[in-house]
């Protein structure tokens, strides 16, 4: 099965190539500036909102050397994207361009959904963050290529910790544990509704990197094939690390998922939290619900883990693949080499987002807001590359055991058990 | 005013009262939902999640409508609403009068076959057409397009359609028609000029079905139509849920002018409806 | 008429025909084909590779069916699927014909009142009515919990709704009844309004009680509509898919799938595009033969008066 499918990979991939020779070198010589043509990219929303200028200033580089090519930029929902993205890509009429965040992408190569690209044709292909270069990687070969990452770190309420006396950030976890629990007893004794810190039931990045942290793994590969291991003895350790935590320091609904955490944040009843670094932001901007009060007084540090080192944290992040339906792949890939290059990966810094890339990351400023991320980033960690993992994902075995471990429905080992089960059942499907 | 045998007047009043109060009590109940979504539209995103909630309306803003009116795609997704709602609107109310018509007065081989479809279409589960549709559209050059959207929504709409006007139909007394066709109508003419003006209540109850499922549907609509600025009112909203979390001030008031057109027109044609059912009972 | 008789039978034979052309047309091109390739798909093995590349899935016989009816989840769901049904239809009809008969009774303002809010109501996409609803219900920030904590010796504050499926169903309910009574009362009040008020004041007359004024004189003249607004919400609530699909933030739990949601998940989540296929054709099928009394009753309805 699998070499059938490297095969036919393969071929497409050569097919793709011989176009890409054909284009440049071979029988009709059209000059790129002659070519007149249209590019659809299917962006997520996150590149509107918060780094829309890089798109246009990209759009304004391509349009340089393609002045008759038109690109049109379509923006697509997290949440609501992959179904559109099935339907697309089994139609006639494929975007060629489309992001891809990286936990999603193994099953779409393996079904032969996108074209190979040469890792040689892009910047700092070499450094690639290991994170987003293997969710591109199948059997030798790249098939998309890395755009940005996010790393978790902890946030906290620096008004607040330093109304309990702490000046600042904790560094180890006892000195964490030490600080909430200060937290707690000044300001959760005159508001039941005060988490010391904010951790909701169903959050499963923040749940996963305990068991990161304790040794242990979501899933492991054995003889060619996947199998759960949350209910292994250190998964289990890292779960109930993480549960102590909740026990001893959330007051919040624990069957939700961080969903609403700008708002929660942003009524100011939280002293810590586990996120990205623009999650502080959003906690004052009040299109989530935050409140812009409370700006400048969140801050940010590298979340110590309960074994002694830092908490490792996932290492969210998107790719751009090109389908493998598309008529336009040699356009698709000069529109992603613009994009991804040295210059773009540098304006993404400074919307507080991680390059895709090693060498750059030591370009994010480590006093600055996102360099605790930048640390924690090299010690990150990313979803198993499994070909049923997008399954596991969205039947949401992850948030439904951290609930019923959250809200004490089932001990750690049970539910971790009931996980492991029906992980096992769709990890290893195409 | 019907005066029931032994009913005394102050127990008619007293029962009239009631019902009044009872009436009040359900306006009220079917209302709050929709007096919580205004409010939270119209309050400051601050007190949006104050806890616990405040029930009357402290300092009110604009600030969500504006933010809701100001985004870029807001005005070309009301265009594509009300083109694919009146799209529908049209040609249902169109192709479904005709074989409204041939059901309720023709008999004909195939007529029951055609009944049963009809009513059967409607069980079909939407999650499980979406991709064989796509597929279709796709390879009739149709995704991304106003009027393939139209075309579907229109089967969905169909079935309903039909039976809705074929009972209309139906209440138009026989011997009307044959009246005009003596006077020489032919079966259509006088299908024109005495069932057609008799169907007008028919014709706005079965558009009103069609706007709303038209305008309120979104999955269909959201993986047919790529282009953001080609996207229904329905799917705009989407956009108020983000990564940074769900923006309800934004979401509530962008649902507040999703809404407020079909509101708008079902009040215009709520007194048809009833003017026009009332002069239909005078007739039965 | 000068038309030979001839020729007017024919056309007379061919007219309905032409009539119901473009409709027939128009199910049978967007609807038809889809449909052949739903069954189709049920009995095939799809997965993305064959979707993406458009290849022939190898076919797979009785194999998603059997996989499908051997599953004691798939059961439950079926059971939770009829049960939600009928509380539902039970609901939203007893509930619209209350109101409707209400609406007769009630003075002229409160009738206006009552009609503007059960079209405003009525106005309302389903996607916004799941968004309040779920906001209402919210643990942490719902004025429901709130609302029923002021009641003395009731602490529901952090109260999740969603944790018991039973309250979560109960939440879910809400939003289909509360989205469904506008247009099942407004159907039903148009049907009262054609029950002849001469024939009604007459049995008064004539001493009859009001229940029995509803069962001899009203319920004749509305049945017809009310097993029309019933077969219809029965239908349209056994596929209910975006009010949970909503409630549950695109993310239901196990408790929580319905049929549709279970074919939707199938498809698109765990990527079995066949065995959702194939829950889609069976939930039809158990539609089919669960509404075969009402379709008979529709069918003969049908028949030309």
């Amino acid at each position: 099965m699998a070499e059938r499918i490297s095969r036919s990979a393969a071929g497409l991939g050569a097919f793709a190539m011989l176009a890409a020779v054909a284009g440049c070198g071979g029988g009709k010589p059209v000059a790129a500036a002659d070519r007149a043509d249209e590019l659809t990219v299917w962006l997520t929303v996150d590149a509107q909102e918060s780094w829309p200028d890089l798109v246009t200033e990209v759009n304004r580089r391509f349009r340089q050397t393609y002045p008759k090519v038109k690109v049109t930029v379509q923006y697509q929902q997290w949440t609501t994207k992959n179904q559109k993205i099935d339907a697309a890509l089994a139609g006639r009429d494929v975007p060629d361009v489309i992001e891809m965040g990286n936990s999603e992408t193994t099953n779409y190569i393996v079904n032969g959904a996108f074209t190979t690209v040469d890792p040689a044709k892009y910047d700092h292909s070499g450094q690639w963050l290991p994170a987003l270069r293997d969710a591109c990687r199948y059997e030798g070969k790249t098939y998309c290529v890395p755009y940005y990452v996010g790393a978790r770190v902890g946030i906290y309420r620096t008004d607040l910790l330093a109304r309990v006396g702490v000046a600042g950030a904790p560094r180890s976890y006892p000195e964490l544990r030490a600080d909430l629990d200060k937290l707690k007893a000044k300001f959760g004794a005159a508001d039941k509704n005060f988490s010391a810190f904010y951790m909701p039931g169903r959050y499963w990045y923040a749940a996963m990197a305990f068991v990161k942290d304790a040794g242990g793994e979501i899933a492991v590969s054995r003889d060619g094939r996947w199998h759960g291991t949350l209910s292994s003895a250190r998964s289990v350790a890292g779960l109930t690390a993480w549960k102590q935590l909740l026990d001893a320091y959330y007051t919040g609904d624990r069957s939700k998922d961080n969903g609403d955490e700008p708002a929660v944040v942003g009524q100011g009843r939280v002293g810590m939290f586990y996120g990205n670094t623009w999650e502080a932001k959003a906690a004052t901007d009040s299109r989530s619900g935050g409140d812009p009060a409370l700006r400048g007084k969140f801050a940010t540090f590298a979340f110590p883990g309960p074994s002694g080192g830092l908490l490792p944290p996932f290492l969210g992040g998107s790719t751009l693949a090109i389908p493998a339906k598309s008529a336009r792949q040699d356009l698709a890939q000069d529109w992603i080499r613009l994009f991804t290059d040295r210059t773009s990966q540098r304006r993404l810094i400074a919307a507080d987002t991680l390059p895709n890339n090693t060498a750059q990351l030591r370009e994010v400023a480590a006093g600055g807001v996102n360099g605790p991320a930048a640390r924690a980033a090299e010690h990150g960690w990313v979803t198993p590359p499994a070909p049923g993992w997008t399954a596991v994902e969205k039947s949401n075995v992850l948030p439904e055991m951290l609930q019923d471990i959250a809200t004490g429905k089932r001990s750690v080992a049970d539910a971790a058990r009931a996980a492991d089960r029906r992980i096992d059942a769709v990890i290893n499907e195409h | 005013m019907t005066g029931a045998p032994g009913t005394g007047a102050p127990r008619g009043t007293r029962r009239r009262a009631a019902a009044n109060a009872l009436g009040l009590l359900f306006s009220a109940g079917m209302a709050f939902p929709l007096y919580w979504m205004l409010l939270t539209a119209f309050r400051p995103a601050t007190e949006i999640h104050a806890s616990p909630p405040r029930l009357l309306p402290g300092h009110l803003t604009l600030e969500h409508f504006r933010r809701a009116l100001g985004s870029p795609t807001f005005w070309a997704n009301v265009r594509s609403s009300v083109l694919i709602g009146v799209g529908t609107v049209l040609v249902s109310l169109l192709i479904g009068t005709l074989a409204a018509f041939a059901l309720a007065r023709f008999s004909f081989a195939g007529r029951k076959a055609l009944v049963l479809v009809i009513i059967g279409v409607q069980m079909v589960p939407l999650a499980g057409l979406i991709i064989p549709l796509y597929l279709l559209l796709s390879d009739a050059g149709l995704t991304d397009s106003l009027p393939g959207v139209i075309l579907t929504y229109l089967v969905f709409v169909l079935p309903f359609t039909v039976w809705l006007l074929r009972g209309f139909i139906a209440a138009v007394p026989v011997e009307l028609e044959e009246a005009a066709m003596t006077d020489g109508c032919t079966r259509l003419g006088a299908f024109r000029r005495v069932v057609l003006p008799l169907l007008a209540p028919g014709l706005v109850a079965t558009s009103v079905y069609a706007l709303v499922q038209a305008w309120n549907e979104y999955v269909l609509a959201y993986v047919l139509l790529s282009s953001n600025d080609k996207q229904t009112l329905s799917i705009w909203l989407l956009s108020f849920q983000t990564s940074f979390g769900t923006d309800y001030g934004g979401l509530m008031a962008g649902a507040t002018l999703t809404a407020l057109p079909v509101a708008v027109f079902f009040a215009l044609v709520q007194r048809r409806i009833g003017a026009g059912l009332a002069a239909g009972a005078v007739k039965g | 008429m000068e038309q030979p008789p001839r020729a007017a039978r024919v056309r007379r034979r061919v007219l309905p025909y032409l009539l119901i052309a473009p409709t027939v047309l128009a199910l049978a091109a967007v609807l038809g084909y889809p449909l052949v390739d739903l069954v189709l798909l049920s009995f095939q093995g799809m997965t993305r590779r064959e979707l993406f590349s458009g290849a022939a899935p190898p076919w797979a016989g009785l194999a998603n069916y059997r996989s499908v009816l051997s599953d004691g989840f798939f059961w439950t769901v079926v059971g939770r699927t009829a049960l939600f049904t009928v509380v539902c239809v039970v609901a939203t009809m007893v509930l619209s014909l209350l109101v409707a008969l209400l609406m007769r009774v009630v003075a002229r303002g409160v009738r206006t009142l009552m009609t503007g809010v059960l079209v405003a109501v009525w106005a309302m996409p389903v996607m916004v009515a799941a968004s309040i609803f779920r906001w209402l219900s919210d643990a942490d920030y719902g004025v429901v919990n709130w609302l029923l904590s002021l009641v003395p010796g009731l602490d529901l504050s952090k109260h999740n709704w969603f944790e018991n499926p039973w309250q979560g169903f109960a939440v879910i309910t809400g939003v289909v009844v509360w989205g469904a009574v506008p247009f099942a009362a407004l159907t039903l009040l148009a049907a009262l309004s054609q029950v002849p008020a001469e024939l009604a004041e007459a049995a008064l007359v004539d001493g009859a009680r009001p229940r029995q004024l509803f069962r001899h004189v009203t319920w004749p003249v509305i049945r017809p509509t009310a097993v029309l607004v019933t077969s219809l919400c029965a239908i349209w609530d056994f596929g209910v898919f975006n009010q949970i699909w909503l409630m549950r933030g695109g993310q239901p739990e196990k408790e929580y799938y319905l049929l549709g949601v279970y074919s939707f998940i199938e498809s698109f989540a765990v990527n079995r595009y066949s065995a959702g296929a194939a829950i889609a054709v069976l939930t039809v099928l158990m539609l089919l033969a669960g509404a075969v009394v009402y379709v008979r009753q529709l069918v003969h309805l049908g028949a030309a008066e």
